[in-house]
């Protein structure tokens, strides 16, 4: 966890904007836009007045340096944030500087010249309430200013922003000696004697900061050379240099200010020019809200626009990893709160993000090693992913697993590892694929089983290494053959856990053996490509050669490589509904073609969404003989078809007989609706079966006299299932049905009466 | 819209009442007034409750 949280010194969310990097005040640009934007004039300024200390001065004569890097220089030209400034002072209906009523400090500082850079130094200290004098030889402040601006226009500046503030000001006093200062007790002095003036040698030394007399003696400003509007920064950073002095004692000249790293991706914008300036020679309300607009407001934000997890949640990663870190603090820590919980089981695990974070930021990594902390907390609710664990075991169970040689061989070079959703959706998909395998490469076994990646999705570290152990022993018992995949979910989770397999997917293997789509179809496609089929670039060139043969056309989604899960992955449905649901809609609408899959899961999601779809396994196989199927396999039929397949491979290839079939305890009259509703819920015949079973083992059985009908329920895990019934002859009526997570805790004794308190 | 008809405890074969039950989801428990039978203490949720209020305070004890 720490190495994942560690990662996040590298983000960039809050990095200045390259203009802000730019400016010699590091103006926090977007800011200043945002209040713009919103026409909150007020505030604009104040957070221009805040960055640059005399507003009136730096709009006047600030050259733009933030023009050269802003990224609308080639779309339209660069954002005119001088003119937005200028434009924004005339809107500023209150301008007076903040009165801060804070106590005296002690501190006393001189500054010698009274120009603009000794007067910012002056003004940023005195705001801070320590005692500020300045000396000035000329019988006038303003300094170099008087060259470049009317006296009034800055006379006035300076009058308001110096309106609350108090400092002593000696014209007329030429400092000639450090020591005059040393005698009249000042602790620091800062030397802002502008072009040309006296530096007392500080220019010389190594940094223009000493100790000279017992002073912290500091010097800056025109007289370092630097620009009207870096000579006023320089005062703004030497005022905070003096500062941190009187607080530590330590003598340094102010660090460089940051250069921003920040790293933006342009995306498709427009070019548009900046709107001329119509009211006096300064931006109107409507220009100002055109400018602001063209404002691309540069950050970061490749997680925002790639992961949807941050979109659903509408949170940074910074803010998440904060939730993330409280909700897996450990179990005797002060704090007990799991703001997080959902958002760990909202995550699909396409890994998209760190891909795209210029950072490589892991939060795909950060949250799936929080979800085993979680589970090893007892902090998982467990409803969330019991129902695909539960079939994970079904999968791997004595009625659907099957792992087994090829008829008449000893050996095997290759091994069909179909995963177990492929043959749940239609056994066709396996038998069909497993008679072609058997037809090319006669020696291929089978390995029919889940491959244990939603015990990983789970968070049950434990479980999942034992399902990881299981197989690499069947593997091992096979001889270790390379493993033919049909699901590139299965594929990159093996290629995370059991690296040593060696694996090739049959469409591939279709590809090689020059073998032709039983289907011919004209369409035009655009290929879904899985997001665990991200880097199986073998995978997706043979899907569309395949495609190719079939006779239809493509057309690539556009950003085919960088987009993010289907919504199946990390199982997220019970947890996160909206999440899956965002995720299949974005999914959904990349174009307006009809999809080809090659997971079955994507498959079933885009299905569900009423997005025309195949799986390439359909026109290669002619699944279900040409007809599109009205509707998907329930999760009850799911399961009777991992059986049916099962039995259907032992009888045609092995020539077995399957013995062993599960069997419901009583015969079911369920409706259309009752079948929905009960796919919905994930509840399967069997558990209503098992409910079923609790209200006669226990007599919890209630009468409905409404409806003349009984009710019933069970702990089906985490989860309560509710049944109403009617007996029906030898069956019985499934009426409703309904479950929750809470458990109902019924007491050891009611009414002086013992009860049976553990129902499940 | 006539009354609805008492629950029958099955077992019991009396009418159910209003009495308070406890309950727990990710170690908080609660207690709330739900259909019970006075003799045997047999609980009967209404589907209104569990997909309304019961969920909703599943789903806060979530992220709490």
């Amino acid at each position: 966890m720490d190495r994942y949280f560690k990662q996040f010194d590298n983000c960039l969310q809050k990095e200045l904007p390259y203009c802000g990097s730019d400016c010699p005040f590091r103006m926090n640009v977007n800011d200043f836009m945002d209040k713009l934007s919103r026409k909150r004039y007020n505030a604009a300024y104040k957070v221009f007045r805040d960055a640059v200390t005399f507003p009136g001065i730096v709009a006047e004569l600030c050259p733009e340096y933030c023009a050269g890097s802003c990224p609308r220089k080639e779309l339209g030209g660069a954002v005119k944030i001088n003119m937005l400034e200028k434009s924004c002072i005339a809107k500023t209906k209150r301008r007076d500087p903040n009165d801060y009523n804070l106590p005296k400090k002690n501190g006393n500082i001189a500054i010698i010249g009274a120009g603009v850079s000794g007067l910012a130094c002056a003004l940023r200290l005195a705001s801070k309430k320590y005692t500020v004098t300045v000396f000035e030889k000329a019988a006038e402040i303003g300094g170099m200013l008087h060259d470049l601006m009317p006296k009034e226009q800055f006379m006035e500046e300076f009058d308001l922003q110096f309106k609350f503030e108090e400092y002593t000001l000696n014209l007329n006093t030429e400092i000639t000696d450090l020591n005059q200062l040393a005698e009249q007790g000042f602790g620091a002095v800062y030397i802002a004697t502008g072009k040309d003036g006296n530096g007392f040698g500080l220019l010389e030394m190594e940094e223009p900061a000493a100790e000279i007399s017992g002073m912290a003696v500091f010097a800056g400003g025109s007289l370092a050379g630097k620009d009207i509007i870096n000579a006023i920064a320089d005062g703004i950073d030497f005022a905070r240099a003096i500062e941190i002095y009187f607080m530590t004692n330590k003598i340094a000249a102010p660090e460089p200010r940051p250069v921003s790293k920040i790293q933006t991706e342009i995306r498709r914008i427009p070019a548009q020019p900046a709107p001329e300036a119509s009211e006096d020679g300064l931006f109107s309300e409507e220009e100002i809200l055109t400018e602001v607009d063209r404002c691309l407001r540069c950050q970061c934000d490749n997680c925002r626009y790639y992961c949807d997890l941050t979109e659903y949640l509408n949170k940074w990663p910074l803010k998440m990893r904060d939730d993330i870190m409280t909700s897996t603090m450990a179990a005797d820590s002060l704090v007990h709160k799991t703001p997080a919980i959902k958002l760990i089981n909202a995550c699909t695990q396409c890994g998209l993000c760190e891909e795209t974070c210029p950072g490589n930021i892991q939060l795909g990594g950060m949250i799936k090693e929080a979800k085993k902390r979680l589970h090893n907390l007892d902090r998982q609710p467990g409803p969330y992913h019991q129902f695909w664990v539960r079939d994970a075991q079904f999968a791997n169970g004595p009625f659907a697993e099957l792992t087994r040689k090829a008829p008449g061989h000893d050996t095997c070079t290759y091994a069909f590892f179909p995963g177990c959703h492929l043959g749940a959706a239609d056994p066709d998909y396996v038998k069909k694929s497993y008679e072609w395998l058997l037809s090319v490469h006669p020696d291929t076994a089978l390995m029919l089983q889940c491959c244990g990646l939603p015990v990983d999705w789970s968070g049950n570290e434990a479980a999942h290494a034992e399902e990881i152990d299981i197989i690499r022993d069947k593997w091992q018992q096979l001889g270790k053959p390379v493993l033919i995949m049909a699901c590139a979910s299965c594929m990159k989770h093996f290629r995370e856990y059991l690296p040593e397999i060696q694996m090739v997917t049959i469409y591939e293997l279709m590809e090689q053996h020059g073998m032709q789509p039983a289907v011919k179809d004209e369409t035009v496609y655009s290929v879904f490509d899985p997001c665990s089929a991200r880097h199986e670039d073998d995978m997706r060139d043979s899907v569309r050669v395949l495609l190719a043969r079939a006779g239809a056309g493509l057309e690539e989604l556009p950003d085919a490589e960088k987009h993010g899960c289907c919504g199946y992955g990390g199982n997220i449905k019970e947890a996160n509904p909206g999440m899956a649901k965002l995720t299949a809609e974005k999914r959904s609408k990349m174009s307006d073609n009809p999809y080809i899959v090659y997971c079955i899961n994507c498959r079933d999601v885009f299905f569900d969404e009423g997005k025309p779809v195949k799986h390439i396994l359909d026109l290669m196989l002619d699944i279900g003989d040409g007809d599109e199927p009205d509707r998907l396999p329930t999760v009850t039929e799911q399961r009777y078809n991992r059986v049916a397949l099962k039995e259907r491979l032992l009888a045609d290839i092995w020539g077995e007989t399957m013995e062993n079939k599960p069997e419901l305890t009583y015969d079911l009259v369920v409706s259309e609706e009752v079948r929905d509703k009960m796919n919905r819920l994930r509840i399967l015949e069997e558990d209503i079966c098992y409910t079923l079973e609790a209200g006669e083992k226990y007599g919890r059985i209630t009468y409905v006299p409404d409806t003349d009908s009984y009710k019933c329920y069970r702990e089906i895990g985490y989860i309560t299932c509710w049944v109403e019934y009617r007996p029906a002859g030898e069956a019985y009526e499934i009426l409703n049905l309904y479950t929750h997570r809470m458990k109902i805790e019924l007491e050891a004794v009611f009414n002086g009466r013992k009860t049976e308190t553990d129902l499940r | 819209m006539a009354e609805k008809l008492k629950l029958i405890c099955d077992k019991c074969k009396v009418e159910m009442q209003e009495i308070e039950a406890n309950f727990s989801y990710l170690d908080r428990t609660f207690r709330h007034k739900v259909n019970r039978c006075p003799q045997c203490g047999q609980i009967c949720l209404d589907e209104e409750l569990v997909t309304g209020r019961m969920s909703e305070v599943e789903s806060k004890m979530e992220d709490k």
